[in-house]
């Protein structure tokens, strides 16, 4: 009474197959597509691929791999190694200062050795 | 395949389902939801083998009006539903195959092996047509169909006729 009939079932298992097999007829071949005389530099491959494979993902953009090379392989490590080369390895600190002294006239600078000279008169002009 | 008319168990288990649905957007609670879903199926199963087809279809006209008067005003609608947000929203992406006959011949050139594969199923296509329409004439009766199926393909080597509408059409989801 309910469901499909025999051959109804056998005319959705035909259909099934055939589509299956016309699913996997779809898939490209690897050599495909084929780029007629020279695409030779990885920039003009890319972009052949791209306007031609309909896969046209943010992923695979030039602007998105170059910023993604930028990033993670040059910004990120540049960072890495300056704040390990600045915090463990340089053995005299520069520019890391907690709590700057305080200089007075006659005292020396010890990075540059220079004596800080003493206060310039106070001028004759009636201001305080 | 949709039928033109409903025979009496198809508007009942219609029914049935709609009921189902519109009870689950008045519950909140699933439990709760559960608990009168069990109700109603009682209530269904009660008359379930009724042969009077006389009263069986009274029991239905009933059954319809209860439905009509405890509906929910805004039932939850499935978003790819009929009604639903995303209905029918990448039909617009949906291309026809036949798109790729009117490719420049130097567009297929990139791809031949893929044109080759899809010239054996245009071949195919073309000698199962014959086939095809002699089973179905000699399938239909003299005063015309009797069902809206189509039948499967009989004999060995054939396909199912009217297959390529089928097997050809695009993806649910164009990539």
């Amino acid at each position: 009474m309910s469901g499909y009939s025999a051959d109804e079932r056998l005319r959705t298992q035909q259909l099934w197959n055939l589509r299956r097999r016309w699913l996997k007829d779809q898939e490209l071949s690897p050599r495909e597509p084929l780029t007629p005389g020279a695409a030779h530099t990885a920039l003009q491959k890319g972009w052949v691929t791209n306007t031609h494979t309909h896969t046209h993902t943010h992923t695979h953009s030039h602007p998105y791999r170059a910023g993604t090379f930028a990033l993670t392989r040059i910004l990120i490590p540049a960072w890495i190694v300056h704040y390990y080369m600045k915090y463990h390895v340089a053995k005299m600190p520069y520019g890391i200062v907690e709590l700057k002294p305080r200089l007075f006239p006659g005292d020396t600078v010890l990075e540059t050795g220079e004596v800080i000279p003493d206060l310039p008169e106070a001028g004759g002009h009636g201001h305080h | 395949i949709m039928a033109a008319f409903l025979t009496h168990q198809q508007k009942v288990l219609r029914l049935y389902k709609k009921s189902l649905r519109h009870l689950e957007s008045w519950c909140i609670f699933r439990d709760k939801y559960r608990f009168y879903a069990c109700l109603l199926r009682a209530r269904f199963d009660e008359n379930k083998n009724e042969k009077d087809m006389v009263k069986a279809t009274k029991l239905l006209r009933a059954a319809e009006e209860e439905f009509w008067a405890n509906q929910h005003p805004q039932p939850y609608l499935f978003p790819d539903s009929p009604g639903g947000t995303s209905y029918e929203r990448y039909e617009c992406y949906k291309v026809p195959e036949w798109c790729l006959d009117h490719w420049h011949p130097s567009e297929k050139a990139m791809f031949p092996d893929y044109f080759s594969k899809r010239e054996q199923w245009k071949k195919l296509r073309a000698q199962s047509w014959d086939r095809e329409v002699q089973q179905l004439q000699e399938e239909t009766p003299a005063d015309g169909p009797k069902t809206e199926a189509l039948p499967p393909a009989r004999k060995e080597g054939d396909l199912p006729p009217l297959w390529w509408q089928y097997v050809t059409r695009p993806r649910e989801r164009p990539m």
